[in-house]
């Protein structure tokens, strides 16, 4: 799979991840095809999080080495609007609260940043709430400020709701999971599974193999003190729910994805 | 050698002869006030309240009255007329430089019709009113400037709600400040009788975009028992205006009184304005909005004064500034001796654009008694990376992402303004933030 295939969404080579001066991802490589989910596992501290933000662009987390390619675009060049406008997704393991910004004006935004024109606005209500009813998200969501008081399950939805309707080429899900009781995460998973199509492709990041019998990955590979350590199918997750993670601990070197 | 007032900078001689016609009450709290402001010293740079203002800038000077233009050329009184016509509005008066005024009161069934006139034909017409609560609040003795303005002022407004009176619209205050060197002094009395409610719209701007200004303003707001008094300040002056600006309210038991002020114009703006919660189980409610550019100043001082039980105060002060602006905040809680179960709390906030801005905080608190709940808080500094980088991860980019944020700063007290309000000053910060 890590052909340079034209068809290549994200295409990541040696790629190092610093935070603060410390090295947190170590010459990692993965790629990334249209059509495709993968599934990318780690305990916490792992450097998953870190090469998520760092591939988005977050102020704190720079890519020192190595190189990081969306579409066959240096990602390293785009800030972070661009990297968004360019296709490239990522759903907040913590998305921020922004009180005094609605939801409603916030994606209306957006939408108007990705589409480089004004949205119609009653189209785009239209939009808006199909896919909040989509998710079960009340609309009167809408209307409120951003994350502001928002339980952690609605403020993962809320995440979905913009992958919805900005439609990336390549999404990031940095623990959408996380924080879900069962209900919520078979709402979240069905709309990962809406939103997933042979254009596009999905790097999901989780700490467990729960989501993944929603969502079943083509590719599943295993993070460990910055950097993959396993790559396989569905399986892997199973022998990690079965094993932890220390049945992957002892390689110390780095399998090429 | 003797020296007189007259020759000493800043000094009143004499009160003009226009004022002389006035009542003898009246003529001689002006007489005592000139001699309160002559008699006190300038405050002292190092000294409270005046650590950020030079207030050589207040004292009194000897021009020409100041000019009122014609009514029918400023826009902004037209839109208030029209809005009046629709029946938007409660009532209207608009205050051309303190010299001319022209008011209208919408037809209502009596009881709910307000007294609507100019402070000098109240005090002749209604000294029952007036004269027991002209000067309670802001009096001769409050400080220098506000004695000047107790002598000088030319006139201003006064409104009564009667009793129980509910108005269902704003009474919108319409004021040009006068443009020229001479001050403009204007004073403001409101009195909400028991069981009353009001909205009222008060705002001051320049007629003239280009002519500097010079206001000194006093409000004084009585909210007498279970009264409440929605009060929206508005300071949109040119930006080479300079304005002096104190502003009191009184509430007896029960009563509420909910104020907003939003300071976006004048080269330099200092203002005193505070709740005296005099009664028991009053609410005050204050919030400041502050939007600066350019070299505009600005020195802010708020006051909750708790005197009765069970009074419940909260104060949320936005500051937003870009360029080289500065503003300046000191908030002060009181709680009297003997004043049991009160809440008080303060908020101030400052939101720097640029690194030429700067903001001072300095809360203030004087807690004499035991049973308080009390808190307070600042923060000083830019846009938030955080909430910057979620907008821009959307595509949004940082420019548009920066005034989404700055909008949100502002809206939460925008919306508790009435909707006309709310959209002038959205569009006013909207037109400031084009050159980001």
């Amino acid at each position: 799979m890590s052909n340079k295939s034209n068809k290549a969404l994200l295409h990541l080579t040696d790629v190092s991840v610093t935070v603060e001066n410390k090295q947190v991802v170590r010459g990692l490589s993965l790629t990334i095809k249209a059509g495709e989910i993968h599934a990318l596992m780690g305990k916490n501290g792992s450097g998953k999080s870190s090469l998520s933000n760092a591939l988005m662009g977050h102020p704190y987390y720079t890519i020192s080495a190595g190189s990081a390619e969306l579409m066959g675009q240096n990602v390293t060049e785009l800030q972070a609007d661009e990297r968004s406008r360019a296709g490239l997704f990522l759903a907040f393991q913590y998305p921020q609260a922004i009180p005094g910004v609605t939801v409603a004006n916030f994606m209306r935004s957006a939408l108007i940043a990705h589409r480089g024109k004004e949205a119609d606005m009653r189209g785009y209500r239209k939009e808006l709430f199909a896919a909040m009813d989509e998710l079960e998200i009340d609309r009167d969501f809408a209307g409120r400020y951003i994350n502001d008081g928002f339980s952690g399950g609605e403020k993962k939805r809320l995440e979905i709701l913009q992958l919805f309707l900005l439609q990336p080429t390549m999404a990031i899900l940095d623990e959408t999971d996380s924080g879900l009781d069962i209900d919520a995460l078979k709402i979240v998973a069905a709309g990962i599974n809406k939103f997933h199509t042979a254009k596009n492709g999905i790097l999901l990041v989780t700490h467990y193999q729960r989501i993944l019998d929603y969502v079943i990955p083509d590719y599943v590979h295993v993070m460990i003190d910055g950097n993959i350590v396993k790559t396989g199918g569905p399986e892997v997750a199973l022998e990690l729910e079965e094993g932890g993670y220390e049945v992957f601990q002892p390689a110390k070197t780095a399998v090429g994805a | 050698m003797t020296t007189t007032d007259q020759d000493i900078p800043g000094q009143l001689a004499t009160l003009p002869d226009e004022l002389t016609s006035d009542p003898d009450w009246l003529a001689d709290s002006r007489k005592e006030s000139r001699k309160a402001y002559n008699a006190s010293d300038l405050p002292i740079r190092s000294v409270h309240l005046w650590r950020y203002t030079d207030p050589a800038l207040f004292l009194h000077s000897n021009g020409s009255a100041p000019v009122a233009e014609s009514n029918a050329d400023i826009p902004a009184y037209t839109e208030a007329l029209s809005k009046f016509s629709d029946g938007s509005l409660s009532a209207l008066a608009l205050d051309n430089a303190c010299r001319t005024f022209e008011i209208k009161i919408a037809q209502a069934a009596a009881k709910n019709t307000p007294v609507v006139m100019t402070l000098r034909q109240a005090a002749i017409e209604r000294p029952d009113l007036v004269q027991s609560h002209l000067g309670s609040l802001v009096g001769a003795q409050f400080g220098k400037f506000e004695a000047l303005n107790m002598a000088l002022w030319s006139d201003g407004i006064f409104i009564y709600i009667p009793k129980g009176a509910k108005l269902a619209e704003p009474i919108h205050l319409l004021r040009s400040g006068s443009s020229g060197e001479a001050w403009s002094y204007g004073r403001t009395l409101i009195v909400a009788d028991e069981d009353s409610e009001v909205t009222l719209i008060d705002e001051y701007f320049s007629a003239n975009a280009a002519i500097s200004g010079k206001s000194n303003n006093v409000v004084e707001l009585i909210g007498l028992s279970r009264s409440n008094i929605h009060y929206f300040a508005i300071q949109r002056n040119n930006l080479n205006s300079l304005s002096f600006y104190t502003q009191r309210s009184v509430l007896h038991d029960s009563a509420k009184t909910t104020t907003v002020f939003a300071t976006l114009g004048a080269k330099q703006h200092k203002a005193d304005v505070g709740t005296v919660m005099k009664g028991r189980r009053t609410e005050s409610l204050q919030y400041g909005l502050v939007f600066g550019s350019g070299k505009q100043q600005f020195d802010h001082h708020t006051v909750h004064i708790n005197q009765g039980a069970n009074g419940y105060s909260n104060l949320d002060f936005k500051v937003v500034l870009k360029d080289k602006a500065h503003s300046a905040y000191t908030g002060l809680i009181r709680v009297d001796k003997h004043v049991q179960n009160c809440e008080a709390y303060q908020s101030n906030r400052n939101l720097l654009l640029t690194r030429g801005a700067r903001a001072e905080s300095i809360p203030e608190l004087e807690i004499l008694c035991d049973e308080v709940i009390c808190t307070h808080g600042a923060t000083v500094g830019p846009i938030d990376e955080m909430q910057l980088f979620y907008l821009m991860n959307r595509g949004i980019p940082k420019n548009e992402a920066t005034k989404i944020l700055v909008r949100g700063f502002v809206e939460p007290t925008l919306a508790l303004m009435p909707d006309s309000l709310q959209g002038q000053i959205r569009r006013h910060v909207d037109q400031r933030l084009e050159t980001l």
